[in-house]
C-alpha cells in the first residue's frame, strides 16, 4: 500500500524542522509556523506515486518557496553587501567541532534569500538549476547568492555570520 | 575554465558525472588548482558537520502543530469535496499486524473536532478512512504500564495509560496517525490473542457509550469486531482476535 501524506512527512519530519530551523535562522517561532504552512500546503499537492528521494526534494522545494512567499520573512530583500574577492580561509578540520547553533546562528546572519539558496545547494546538495528553479531565480541571480557561502563559512567557524562578507572566484 | 565555472561543472562533487569534455575540463582545473580543492574541502567538511549535527528532533509541540494543521487541511478538503487521491484510494482500514500471532490490527477511525461520531450511522466510512501505524521510530516494547504512560506522556503530552484489568497484559505502544491527528495504539496480550487499543484526542468530543461498531474484513480475509466509544475528548476503539461481547466488556470496563 503505498505511504500516505502523513506518513511520508512522518518520516522526514525531523529533517524538514532542521531545515526550517536553517531558513529561519533558529527562530523558534518562525520555525514552527514555516514548517506548518509547508506541509499544510504541500499536503493538498501530494500524489503518492513519488519515491522518498523525490517526496524529500519536493517538501524542500516546498519548504523554501513558503519561506521566500511574500508573507514570509524570507521575501526580505537581500541587504546590499559590500563586494569582496574573498574566499573563505576556514580551514576545512574547523568544522569538526562545530555544533548546530553554530550553523543556525550563522544563517541568521545571512541575507534570507541567500540563506535558501545556501541550504538547497550546500546542505541538500541541490543542483544550480534545480535550486534556481525552486526560488523562481535565473542561474545569474543564484550565482550571487551563493557568493555568502564564505560570510555563512566563517560565521559557522566562529559564531557570527557577517554578512558583507562575500565569495567570488578567479 | 575558471573556478567559479569549474565548481559549478562538478556540483554536487558526490554525484557521478557523464565524461563529457566540459566536465574532464573542470576536474583537470580543480586538481590544478589550490583554491577549488580547498573550496570542495570546505565543502565536503562543512557536509559532514551538517549531517551530524542536524540530527536534532522536531519538538513534541512542533509535531503537534504539524498534524492538528494536517487534520484541518484534510477536514478543509473534505468540505470543499476534493479529497487528495491519497485519502479516496485508500479503501483499507486495516493496517497493522501484531507480533507474533499475526493479529491483523483494526482501524477505527473517527471524524474529528466537527461532529459528534455517534451521529454518524454507518461505521462503514470511517472504515474506509485510513490508520497507518506512522512514525516507526515512535514505539515502545515494554509490559511496564508507567513505563509506557510515561512514553505516551512524552510523546503525547497527555496522560494517557493502559488498561489495568485481569488477563491483558500490556505489551508494546505507538504513536498511530489518524486522519492526521496522533493517538496512542497499545496492544495486549489477551490469552492466546492479541487486542489493540486506539486512543485519539479529540477537541470537543462527547462521551459515547462502547458499542460494537461493525464486523469489518481484514486484508486476510477474516472478519474482525471492532468496538468504538469515546470520553471526552479522546475517541477509543478496541479490536482483537476475541468475540465483541468480550470487546464491549472490556470496552465498558476501561470507561468507568
Amino acid at each position: 500500500m503505498p505511504l500516505t501524506f502523513e506518513e511520508r512527512i512522518s518520516e522526514d519530519l525531523d529533517a524538514l524542522f532542521a531545515g526550517a530551523a536553517f531558513l529561519s535562522g533558529g527562530q523558534e517561532a518562525g520555525t514552527k509556523s514555516l514548517l506548518v504552512e509547508a506541509v499544510s500546503c504541500a499536503s493538498s499537492e501530494y500524489h503518492e506515486d513519488v519515491d522518498a528521494g523525490a517526496f524529500t526534494q519536493w517538501m524542500e522545494g516546498i519548504l523554501v518557496r513558503a519561506f521566500l512567499a511574500p508573507s514570509s520573512a524570507g521575501a526580505v530583500p537581500a541587504k546590499r553587501a559590500a563586494d569582496s574577492s574573498k574566499q573563505s580561509r576556514v580551514r576545512p578540520e574547523d568544522f569538526r567541532s562545530i555544533a548546530w547553533a553554530n550553523i543556525v546562528r550563522a544563517a541568521a546572519g545571512l541575507p534570507a534569500q541567500s540563506r535558501a539558496a545556501l541550504w538547497l545547494v550546500l546542505l541538500r546538495r541541490w543542483s544550480y538549476q534545480d535550486a534556481a528553479s525552486a526560488m523562481d531565480i535565473d542561474l545569474d541571480s543564484l550565482r550571487g547568492l551563493l557568493t555568502y557561502r564564505a560570510a555563512f563559512f566563517e560565521g559557522v567557524v566562529t559564531g557570527t555570520a557577517d554578512s558583507g562578507v562575500r565569495e567570488t572566484g578567479s | 575554465m575558471d573556478c567559479l565555472r569549474a565548481r559549478e561543472e562538478l556540483w554536487p562533487p558526490e554525484r557521478p558525472k557523464l565524461c563529457e569534455a566540459d566536465v574532464e575540463r573542470a576536474q583537470a582545473h580543480v586538481e590544478a588548482c589550490e583554491e577549488c580543492k580547498l573550496y570542495f574541502a570546505q565543502d565536503r567538511a562543512l557536509l559532514d558537520a551538517y549531517d551530524r549535527v542536524r540530527r536534532v528532533r522536531a519538538p513534541r509541540e512542533v509535531r503537534e502543530e504539524v498534524f492538528d494543521a494536517l487534520a484541518r487541511a484534510r477536514l478543509e478538503q473534505e468540505g470543499a469535496g476534493r479529497l487528495p487521491q491519497t485519502v479516496s484510494r485508500r479503501g483499507l482500514i486495516a493496517v497493522g499486524v501484531a507480533l507474533a500471532a499475526s493479529v491483523t490490527l483494526f482501524a477505527a477511525v473517527s471524524s474529528f473536532g466537527t461532529s459528534d461520531v455517534a451521529s454518524v450511522g454507518d461505521p462503514g466510512i470511517f472504515a474506509e478512512d485510513y490508520l497507518r501505524r506512522a512514525v516507526g521510530q515512535d514505539m515502545i516494547v515494554s509490559s511496564d504500564p508507567r513505563e509506557v504512560r510515561r512514553f505516551l506522556q512524552r510523546e503525547l503530552g497527555r496522560s494517557l495509560g493502559p488498561m489495568q484489568l485481569a488477563g491483558l497484559e500490556v505489551e508494546r505502544a505507538e504513536i498511530c496517525l489518524i486522519n492526521g491527528r496522533r493517538g496512542a495504539l497499545i496492544v495486549y496480550k489477551s490469552g492466546g490473542g492479541s487486542i489493540s487499543h486506539y486512543l485519539v484526542p479529540s477537541e470537543g468530543l462527547k462521551a459515547r457509550a462502547p458499542s460494537v461498531a461493525d464486523y469489518h474484513t481484514g486484508p486476510a480475509g477474516d472478519r474482525m469486531p471492532l468496538v468504538t466509544w469515546a470520553t471526552p475528548e479522546l475517541e477509543q476503539a478496541l479490536v482483537g482476535e476475541v468475540r465483541p461481547e468480550e470487546l464491549l466488556r472490556i470496552a465498558a470496563l476501561s470507561a468507568t
